[in-house]
Parts: C-alpha cells; sequence; structure tokens
C-alpha cells in the first residue's frame, strides 16, 4: 500500500510560511553577517584555502538560492566580507529546492543542484574550496572544553549525522521519493 | 585649532585627552564596580568572548592598548606563559596603577607603562596580537591610533577592537533610555559623578558604528576586518588583520 509522502506536505508547509514570513532587513543582514564570520573563520583553519583565495582579491562571488542571495567579495587576506549589490564576476545559484527539500539534502549528505557562471579561475577556486575545506569542529570545541572531551563530543556529533543521514536516506527510499 | 567631540560637546583637540584624563581620574577606584553595575556583569562574558577569538598561544608577544584596570591582560598574561609577554599599558596613570596592583595581587608580572596610542613606544612588527577594549571611544585621533597598531603589529598578526556600537533596531529605544536615565543614576549613587557616566553615554553615540569603524581599520593599515556584535550591537568585536 502506497502511503501519502510526509516530506511532501512538511515541504508544501514550509514553502507557504516561507512565502508569507518576510524576516525585517536587519535580521537578514545580521543573519549574512554571523554566516560570513562563519566562513571566514572555517577558512581560516586552512591557511592553504586563505593563500588560493588572496589570489583572487576584490573579486565577488553573488550567492543566490530562491529570492535570497549575498554577495561576497575576497579581501587580501584570502578571505571574505560583504560586498554591496553592485556587479560580480561570480554566479552559484542554488537550485530551486524548497527550505525543506534543501535541509534534508544535506542531512542525507547529497549536495544540492548547483549553477555556476562567471569567472573561470575563479570558479576553480571556489570549487576547490567546497571540496576541500571542512570545519574543524573538533578544534574549536577542545578551545572549550578540552582535547578529550572535545573528541568524545565530536565522535557523538558523528554518530548523530550518520544515524539522522541513514534516517533521511530510509524515509525518502520508504516514501519513493529520489534517493 | 581643530575641533573633536567630547560627548556631544565640540572642544578643541588639545582639550580632549585632557577633559577624558578627568574622567578616568575621576572613576579609576570604581571602574570595576561599575562596569559590572552598568553592563549587568555582561561585559565579563564580553571579554571572555574576545579572548576566545584572540586565540592567544604560549609565547606569543602581545600589546594590551588602554589596559586600565587590567581585566584582558590579566587573562592574557596567563595564556602566553612564562616566555611570551603581555605589556599593559594606559595613557591614564591612575587607572594604569589600578591595574598594576591588581595584576600583582593575582600574582602577575608584566611590564606597566604610560603611553599614548597614537604615539606607541614600540618598534614596527613588534607584537602578535594588539588588544583594546573599550579604549578607542576615547581617543583623539582614532585613525592615528589604529595605524601605530598596525605599525606595530607583526604582518599576519590581529588588532582586537571591543567597544560600544550601535544597537539593533528594535532595542534602541530601551537602550537609550537605559544610558540617558539609569546609567547617569548610578553614576551619581555608587561612584558620586553622573556627569562621567553622562559622557559615557554620550560618546557611545558618538563613536563609529560598526561599518564605519571597519572602514576607518581598513584604512588604517588592516587588509581584512571582521566585526562580531555581541548583546544586540551593544558592543562589537573588531577584529583587523594586518596582511603581509
Amino acid at each position: 500500500m502506497r502511503t501519502e509522502n510526509p516530506f511532501a506536505s512538511l515541504a508544501d508547509a514550509f514553502s507557504r510560511g516561507a512565502g508569507r514570513l518576510r524576516p525585517p532587513q536587519w535580521l537578514v543582514q545580521e543573519m549574512q553577517h554571523r554566516l560570513v564570520l562563519f566562513l571566514n573563520h572555517v577558512l581560516q583553519q586552512e591557511p592553504q584555502a586563505m593563500e588560493r583565495l588572496a589570489g583572487q582579491s576584490g573579486r565577488v562571488v553573488r550567492v543566490a538560492w530562491r529570492d535570497f542571495w549575498m554577495q561576497l567579495a575576497v579581501t587580501p587576506a584570502g578571505l571574505c566580507e560583504l560586498a554591496p549589490d553592485a556587479g560580480h564576476d561570480l554566479l552559484v545559484e542554488v537550485a530551486g529546492a524548497s527550505p525543506f527539500e534543501l535541509g534534508r539534502d544535506l542531512a542525507r549528505g547529497v549536495r544540492p543542484a548547483i549553477r555556476i557562471a562567471g569567472d573561470v579561475d575563479f570558479a576553480a577556486e571556489v570549487n576547490w574550496l567546497v571540496d576541500h575545506v571542512r570545519w574543524d569542529a573538533e578544534e574549536d570545541l577542545s578551545r572549550l572544553v578540552g582535547d578529550a572531551p572535545a573528541h568524545a563530543l565530536a565522535a557523538m556529533g558523528q554518530s548523530l549525522a550518520r544515524a539522522l543521514r541513514r534516517f533521511a536516506g530510509g524515509a525518502a527510499g520508504r516514501n519513493g521519493d529520489r534517493p | 585649532m581643530t575641533s573633536t567631540h567630547f560627548g556631544y560637546e565640540t572642544v578643541d583637540e588639545g582639550t580632549k585627552a585632557e577633559r577624558v584624563r578627568g574622567v578616568f581620574d575621576s572613576v579609576a577606584q570604581r571602574y570595576d564596580v561599575m562596569n559590572d553595575l552598568m553592563s549587568l556583569g555582561l561585559h565579563r562574558a564580553w571579554k571572555a568572548y574576545t579572548l576566545m577569538v584572540a586565540n592567544v598561544q604560549q609565547g606569543q608577544q602581545v600589546l594590551d592598548v588602554a589596559s586600565g584596570t587590567g581585566d584582558l591582560a590579566l587573562a592574557l598574561a596567563r595564556r602566553v606563559g612564562p616566555r611570551g609577554v603581555v605589556v599593559h599599558s594606559d595613557i591614564n596613570e591612575a587607572m594604569l596603577r589600578v591595574g598594576r596592583d591588581r595584576l600583582l595581587d593575582a600574582g602577575v608580572v608584566v611590564p606597566s607603562m604610560v603611553c599614548d596610542a597614537e604615539a606607541l613606544p614600540f618598534a614596527d612588527n613588534r607584537f602578535d596580537l594588539v588588544t583594546l577594549a573599550f579604549g578607542l571611544r576615547n581617543m583623539t585621533h582614532k585613525d592615528l591610533a589604529l595605524a601605530e597598531m598596525a605599525r606595530v603589529l607583526k604582518p599576519g598578526g590581529r588588532l582586537l577592537v571591543l567597544e560600544f556600537s550601535r544597537v539593533a533596531e528594535p532595542l534602541r529605544r530601551a537602550y537609550d533610555l537605559y544610558s540617558f536615565r539609569v546609567l547617569p543614576f548610578l553614576g551619581r549613587v555608587v561612584a558620586r559623578d553622573s556627569a562621567s557616566y553622562r559622557y559615557l553615554a554620550e560618546s557611545i553615540r558618538m563613536h563609529p558604528a560598526q561599518q564605519e569603524l571597519k572602514a576607518l581599520m581598513q584604512s588604517s593599515g588592516f587588509g581584512h576586518v571582521d566585526y562580531h556584535n555581541m548583546s544586540g550591537g551593544v558592543v562589537a568585536l573588531h577584529v583587523g588583520l594586518k596582511c603581509g
């Protein structure tokens, strides 16, 4: 017997809710700002990433998803900062999934469909970053709680992530959703 | 003579430093108590976050500018260990004395120096990290002070500026009420000096907001500047990176 896909109704609800709710501009800016801080923090954990990005200093990438977008400029240090909406060298557009579908794909470890257009060299560097740079959460935790507890917490987090991925993949499979 | 701001007053540049000195001479003995009262203890969390971002390593060379009663200098000195150095500096001798006594009471001996941030008596490329907590607002030539701090940093070194900033829109009315009614009242009752705490509220409003300070730091020699808003923008931590 085929049951109704619970993810489809949840995705609809998310889409309807997102359409009605528009966060205030100051909140959007603050969220974008926090995202850039986190991105820079991750980049600073990987000196090679900063070196590669420094070669693209001054270039601007526009990241877009549905109605949301942000422009990031590369600074001389090989880090990023928010840039005004005034032209860009590279466009990275996440295909129009609903917030729920996007979250589910990320939980399953599936990279969402992305359209890239613009400067080829810059695109190659951004692609290298996406493939090679990961947040070292254990390193950050160790500064707060010490090495051994940080290692235990990181292992627990990885187990939880694996379980979530299995659950998301299994539920989608049971409901005939795409793998 | 060129004019500048002392709170909401416009004063000659030559008199600002003297008037700021007067404020801090007046509040030095009760500075820590007032900080706890005025910020409801939050200043400790702001400084703890600053230390976390600083991520100081053993053996590093650190300059704490406008170090005052030495909160940051004390924590930094414990982190750099015996091979590192933390210089505890302030332009105000009364504040520096209170800080030096506090450091000695805690068993920490570091060099304490009266010095002007606009003319730092250190060689170029001397420090791994420069910190400045709640001091930039009081400086007459912020651009000169920032350029000096960039000069004494090694390439790749960082400047951390913790300072009051522009609060988020929804908090503005409540924050104004607190700043202009509650702070001077606390100053009058606890420190017996409401004028100094009115100056505090006014000087915060005259200080550059987050983006303006970021631009000022970039034009003063920092290749990359991030800022971290805390408590809805009541304070912001600006982190400037000196590029090689």
